[in-house]
């Protein structure tokens, strides 16, 4: 490197690594050319009759169907509540755990063992479990899909705390910062970790509301999936299938958004 | 070292035992009241019931066999794609898209399209885990691939490295403590999806005994297999992890991998 190039703070500019490719990058939208010529391969070329491969046009048909009958938009709509607000609270209750649990010098010991128990536990066997316990309705699949997301918060805050750089928690000390302003350097500091562990939290929050839908027959996308399955409906399944895959896409596009704005107004250097 | 070591083990006990004891107290003393919630004493018996008549063992061999071939074949399959779609810009950019959107897609909705193929078999407990599994490791392999250092590559011209060698003595080993997080991710989510394709149709293993307790209304039992799917995830994991330090000292702690 020559000495007139600036230093920048950037993570990478710290460690000067020069690196073989930039992964980082966006994969540009030409990629998504396979997928459009095997969906139109698949439409010319496929069987009209088939019931394992149904046409991608019988799909549009199909899902129009399925909002003829009225059942479309109020599924997305409950998946999607479920989903939002399993993320807030997740997102609560996680950085507050883990800012507590951070704090704490003895924990990182005494909980581990606990803590990576629980997270390796399947959310998929919860779903029967949470069913039998609080029977099927919505808070059942609020505790659920929190219960299954709330670990990447909790971890990664906890993780940013007990990470925090020296100088800081100095600070904290010899400021002798207490209540709001203590917990709000903490937060501060700790803002990148969080974003980290929703970005990781949003998907399977998804994925767990559509599940606890599937299994237990709640109202929502995930239900829907359930009966065009079980009526043998392959095309509603494949259509279906796209919708969830929208709603998965819309989330990370919403999730990345918000992490980029706050980010930018919090600045990038902690 | 040891006696400090004995400690820290012990206090890690304290928190878990805590924890069942206050569930076992809360609903002894009618605390917290849910018909179906099993106390940790009847679950404990439950466990000794079924690991006496054998179901256990059974069910719980069945599906981590299943997860573990499930992993072993998106392994084997994920790093060389990874590696392929890493090594070339052109594939990077013609087929990376691709690949995230078909890892994005929610693999519960996958799971009656595979239905709806395979019907109600192994092979569909086998194609959904594998499927889940594959993602993380392509992904990780490629970053890993990419974030390989320019400096490295340099040493590779100068010594004349053929392509092959390049890739087994450069590329693959810096590349390796990425690929050993996305084999990670990669067995949790195929144990799961194997849980998950057991609870949704085919009639074996932990998944379809936990389902099956549900709808006989034996809660204690139904928690029994939780506790078991909980201790084999942890074992696994424990597994992987002692067995990649062995392999490479740098494992990632941080879950950087979203899917």
């Amino acid at each position: 490197m020559t000495t007139r190039t600036p230093i920048s703070l950037t993570k990478s500019g710290i460690r000067g690594n020069r690196r073989h490719h930039d992964g980082k990058g966006v994969a540009p939208m030409i990629g998504l050319l396979p997928i459009a010529i095997l969906l139109v391969i698949w439409q010319f070329l496929g069987n009209p009759h088939s019931v394992f491969f149904p046409l991608p046009s019988h799909w549009w048909t199909a899902i129009q169907g399925v909002e003829q009958q009225g059942n479309l938009w109020s599924s997305i709509l409950a998946t999607s509540l479920t989903f939002i607000e399993s993320i807030i609270v997740a997102a609560l209750i996680g950085t507050s755990l883990g800012i507590a649990l951070g704090s704490i010098r003895w924990g990182g010991k005494a909980l581990d063992p606990l803590l990576d128990f629980l997270r390796n536990l399947p959310a998929a066997a919860l779903v029967p479990a949470a069913a039998i316990v609080l029977g099927t309705n919505t808070k059942m699949a609020l505790v659920i899909v929190v219960l299954s997301s709330i670990w990447p918060i909790l971890l990664n805050t906890r993780a940013e705390i007990q990470n925090l750089s020296p100088v800081l928690s100095s600070s904290i000390i010899n400021l002798r910062l207490s209540g709001w302003h203590r917990l709000s350097v903490m937060i501060g500091s700790a803002l990148p970790g969080i974003l980290l562990g929703i970005r990781v939290a949003a998907p399977l929050a998804l994925i767990v509301t559509l599940l606890a839908e599937f299994i237990t027959n709640l109202s929502g996308v995930g239900a829907l999936i359930l009966s065009a399955q079980q009526n043998f409906n392959s095309a509603e399944v494949y259509a279906l299938l796209v919708v969830a895959g929208l709603l998965a896409l819309a989330v990370n596009s919403l999730v990345s958004a918000i992490e980029a704005s706050v980010l930018r107004r919090h600045g990038p250097s902690t | 070292m040891a006696p400090h070591r004995r400690r820290s083990k012990l206090i890690g006990w304290i928190a878990p035992v805590t924890m069942v004891v206050i569930w076992q107290l809360s609903i002894v003393t009618g605390l917290i009241r849910f018909r179906y919630f099993p106390t940790p004493v009847s679950v404990a018996e439950a466990l000794q019931t079924l690991i006496s008549s054998g179901a256990l063992l059974e069910n719980t061999a069945h599906t981590v066999l299943v997860a573990l071939l499930a992993w072993v074949i998106a392994g084997v399959l994920g790093i060389c794609l990874g590696l392929v779609i890493g090594l070339s810009v052109p594939i990077w950019k013609g087929i990376m898209a691709s690949v995230d959107v078909l890892r994005s897609l929610p693999i519960i909705a996958l799971i009656p399209v595979g239905v709806i193929i395979f019907g109600f078999t192994l092979k569909l407990e086998i194609v959904i885990a594998t499927y889940a599994a594959i993602w993380p490791i392509i992904v990780n392999t490629v970053s890993g691939v990419h974030q390989t250092r320019t400096e490295l590559l340099d040493v590779g011209n100068m010594l004349r490295m053929s392509r092959w060698e390049r890739m087994r003595k450069l590329i693959f080993p810096s590349s390796l403590p990425l690929i050993l997080v996305g084999l990670r991710l990669g067995l949790g989510l195929s144990l799961v999806l194997t849980v998950v394709s057991e609870i949704v149709g085919t009639p074996q293993g932990i998944g379809y005994a936990l389902i099956s307790a549900e709808q006989a209304l034996h809660p204690s039992e139904m928690f029994a297999y939780i506790v078991t799917v909980g201790i084999v995830g942890y074992l696994l994991n424990s597994i992987f992890l002692y067995s990649a330090q062995a392999l490479s000292p740098v494992e990632r702690s941080r879950e950087s991998n979203p899917s």
